[in-house]
């Protein structure tokens, strides 16, 4: 599947969780809110997974090495051009 | 169905020196791209800049 | 603790160089309103909070302006990679090349090195919380200002990204106000250890 496509879902799913987190710190009673929270998490979750198999660990020390070289390490970097994507207006 | 206000207008406890900010409260949320282009999920709190 | 996830909060992906706003725009990375002094301010003050909720408002969005830190780098970083060396005088760019190259560097527009008498951690949790009301308040006007200094849309959009994210952190730092106030307005007791007599 294509990467741009990938990694601009689970940066949209990751930012909602963001701003849905800063919400709950000030209003942990909402249970609306937590259940927005949860659903964002979970799909967040799996499609990590399949980002992480498809082109690499996304996590410092937490993510699994799943070739025989160490490819965290590998180009391109988030602060450079290459890594990133266009957001676009559609999904 | 009652209608979702995400801030009251009034404050009703307040003092002499402080500064209040209304609490918001959670109502409609945007479509997730349109979020992540706007900086926020909640409509309420978008403040566009021209 | 940190953990790095290696992508972007927001994507940045730049095409066209511009070492005349790379200079301005630095000012967000180690200016006096800019996201590292955002980060280490709210990541300090975490010590003296006193609510749950105002410690992991404080914790958490310290955090994020370190997400933001990231992007401001990587705006300079893009802008000014590939200058011809020619243009780098034309652009004003000169005095910064001198002593960083093209390289990032925690400095305002104005070349002031970044320093802590940029933030205040007060150990007052209502002072704390009002500095940081002001602290938000001042890097919108300062996205704002920069915003005005550009066209390019690549650099717009992560700058109007970074201007929204500013309000969200002041509603949320209101929010946490409140909560403070509630508590030291509280009834709560104390139990204080008398001394032994010589």
């Amino acid at each position: 599947m294509d990467r741009d496509r990938i990694l601009k879902r689970l940066t949209v799913l990751d930012f909602l969780a963001v701003d849905l987190a800063l919400y709950l710190d000030s209003h942990p009673d909402c249970k609306e809110g937590i259940k927005k929270y949860n659903e964002v998490v979970s799909e967040a979750d799996g499609l990590r997974e399949q980002y992480e198999n498809l082109f690499g660990p996304l996590f410092s020390y937490r993510s699994y090495s799943k070739r025989d070289e160490f490819n965290w390490t590998d180009d391109p970097w988030p602060w450079e051009n290459d890594f990133n994507f266009v957001v676009g207006g559609e999904e | 169905m009652a209608e979702c206000r995400p801030f009251d207008k009034t404050i009703a406890v307040t003092q002499l020196a402080q500064a209040y900010v209304p609490i918001q409260k959670m109502c409609e949320l945007m479509e997730p791209v349109q979020a992540l282009l706007a900086g926020t999920v909640f409509p309420e709190l978008v403040d566009i800049y021209k | 603790m940190w953990i790095y996830e290696k992508k972007q909060e927001f994507p940045v992906k730049i095409k066209q160089q511009n070492p005349a706003l790379a200079k301005l725009i630095i000012t967000q990375y180690g200016g006096p309103d800019g996201e590292l002094g955002a980060s280490l301010r709210y990541l300090s003050q975490r010590y003296a909070a006193v609510t749950p909720q105002s410690k992991a408002i404080l914790n958490d969005i310290g955090t994020e302006e370190l997400a933001h830190l990231e992007m401001i780098g990587s705006i300079c970083h893009q802008l000014s990679k590939d200058i011809d060396p020619a243009e780098i005088k034309a652009a004003g760019f000169d005095s910064y090349y001198v002593d960083h190259g093209t390289g990032v560097y925690p400095a305002s527009a104005a070349g002031v090195p970044f320093t802590a008498a940029y933030f205040q951690s007060k150990g007052d949790p209502l002072t704390d919380l009002y500095e940081n009301l002001a602290a938000e308040q001042k890097a919108r006007s300062t996205y704002e200002y920069l915003m005005r200094m550009t066209d390019d849309p690549d650099v717009l959009e992560p700058l109007r990204f970074l201007r929204e994210r500013e309000i969200v952190h002041f509603q949320r730092f209101g929010e946490a106000l409140e909560g403070v106030r509630e508590y030291l307005d509280s009834k709560r007791q104390f139990t204080v250890k008398m001394p032994k007599n010589e």
